[in-house]
């Protein structure tokens, strides 16, 4: 893999921190959509570094991440659009979109689906999964570059899914379970 | 995976007294934990009456709260102000969720040891300040009120920074915010009014009325030896949880002492539509895939925080 450049390692850090303006979270996705390297980087470093590496405890984890990064410039480049919704409606929903728009782009590539981290799973497959399709498709800010590695699915995200808003309740506050029940789920 | 002790407290007073700043020294009160359990106490000690506001980024959403306090039990009851009428009731045993326009009751098990603002703590304060700096200083009005401010600033890029003004005279929490590194706000609640010690009625308007129907959950709390061989992450240890009948769906709690994680462990979703993947405001939501099983970590945590804590949680361990 090509050494990371600095100056991309610092944006992305940035990117899935929450901490860039939506103008920058965009430019910074043009960027990273616009080049090969850059992409397997923000793979690399955004969702393996910044979410697992140092964060899973045992040595088969160690290894499932090694292998996982040693394998992503070789892998299919897999575009899915983030998840954003094109209408506010009231309640709850108007206010997470709202928050969505004040803390910017947050991070599209949240969800990912792996192997259990077991002896089993050091044997990694090689055919990259294509996104589910979703309700989303083509809308948002343009297509996020995602690099699937190996056995990982990219699920997609939408916050309008009945599964979403009943987790998104049963984890809630009572204020929260007011504001969840604000719009008739199917 | 190693097997960790529930609901008791760590020996760590001498850690959490480094981590107090010098600023506690000017507060009129004593040692923080007796603050934060002065506070945790507060909320569920006392009856009062109030408007307050949730606010997540820029959507906003208003409720009344009443609290009944009867042998030390709370009884709450909330109801919405913006958008359409609903009602939450919350006893000791069950959480009560009212549609009018349905005609339906949601009926949810109350979990242990979780906290409800005004209440704050889900674990042992001592705890709390392993993960965080404590700052107390004199606080701005809230609902009319004089307020002491509480900074609980953390020790690690796992949790976000939390600020909360209380009571200065009953040690309520008037108002609690959700802190991004950079400073901004991520989420607040907080009252614009409140009158403590009003006798009120927790009661439901729509208790009682024809024509209701009541949808139980099947989920129950689940025993602490159920929760002992789940793994901790960041310092977010489970606290408690929730299973159906079959075990089939589970939704542990963790946290650390202050900010919660809810995983959903659900067996057989391969048909499940869509999964979130989302950072709405400072709720983080994640999911993992463990062979046919989804785990989804929501949480007013960092999103790494979530997307670890829901790859290391496996269902392989579980009866």
């Amino acid at each position: 893999m090509l050494p990371i450049d600095p100056a991309d390692r610092a944006n992305i850090s940035a990117l899935l921190d929450g901490e860039l303006t939506s103008q920058e979270a965009r430019q910074v996705m043009e960027a990273i959509a616009s080049d090969q390297g850059r992409q397997a980087d923000f793979h690399a470093y955004s969702l393996i570094g910044d979410a697992l590496r140092g964060q899973l405890a045992n040595a088969a984890s160690s290894s499932f991440v090694s292998k996982v990064s040693a394998r992503l410039a070789d892998e299919p480049t897999v575009l899915a659009p983030r998840a954003r919704r094109s209408k506010v409606s009231v309640g709850w929903r108007g206010a997470i979109a709202a928050s969505v728009a004040a803390v910017g782009f947050v991070s599209a590539v949240v969800l990912v689906g792996v192997e259990p981290l077991g002896p089993a799973s050091t044997a990694l497959s090689t055919q990259a999964q294509a996104p589910n399709q979703g309700p989303f498709s083509g809308q948002g800010i343009g297509a996020l570059p995602v690099v699937t590695p190996p056995n990982v699915a990219v699920l997609r995200a939408s916050l309008e899914d009945p599964y979403t808003q009943s987790l998104l309740e049963s984890h809630g506050s009572m204020i929260t379970r007011l504001r969840m029940t604000q719009e008739p789920r199917p | 995976m190693k097997s960790r002790p529930l609901g008791v407290a760590l020996p760590l007073a001498a850690l959490a007294l480094a981590s107090v700043e010098s600023a506690w020294a000017a507060s009129p009160v004593g040692h923080p934990t007796e603050q934060l359990i002065r506070v945790h106490q507060a909320a569920s000690s006392l009856s009062f009456t109030g408007t307050y506001v949730h606010s997540h980024g820029e959507g906003l959403f208003t409720a009344k709260i009443y609290q009944q306090v009867d042998r030390a039990r709370p009884t709450v009851r909330i109801v919405s102000v913006d958008g359409e009428p609903r009602e939450v009731i919350r006893s000791s045993d069950a959480i009560k969720t009212f549609i009018p326009e349905q005609k339906m009751v949601r009926v949810s098990p109350m979990v242990p040891r979780l906290a409800d603002f005004p209440a704050l703590l889900h674990g042992a304060p001592e705890e709390v300040l392993v993960h965080y700096r404590l700052k107390v200083s004199p606080g701005k009005r809230v609902a009319g009120l004089p307020t002491d401010k509480i900074e609980l600033e953390p020790v690690d890029a796992h949790r976000y920074a939390w600020r909360y003004w209380v009571d200065r005279k009953t040690g309520l929490l008037l108002k609690s915010q959700q802190m991004h590194p950079d400073g901004r706000v991520l989420a607040e609640l907080a009252f614009t009014e409140l009158k403590v010690g009003k006798k009120v009625t927790v009661r439901s308007r729509y208790e009682g009325q024809p024509g209701w129907t009541q949808k139980l959950e099947d989920r129950a709390p689940m025993a602490e030896q159920e929760l002992r061989g789940l793994p901790t992450y960041g310092g977010f240890k489970p606290v408690s949880g929730l299973r159906s009948p079959d075990g089939q769906r589970r939704q542990i709690f963790f946290s650390d002492g202050l900010a919660r994680i809810s995983v959903f462990m659900e067996a057989d979703v391969s048909q499940a539509p869509h999964v979130p993947a989302e950072s709405p405001g400072g709720t983080s939501i994640a999911a993992v895939r463990h062979n046919n099983w989804l785990i989804t970590a929501i949480g007013e945590v960092p999103l790494p925080t979530a997307v670890a804590l829901a790859q290391k949680v496996s269902p392989d361990p579980l009866p």
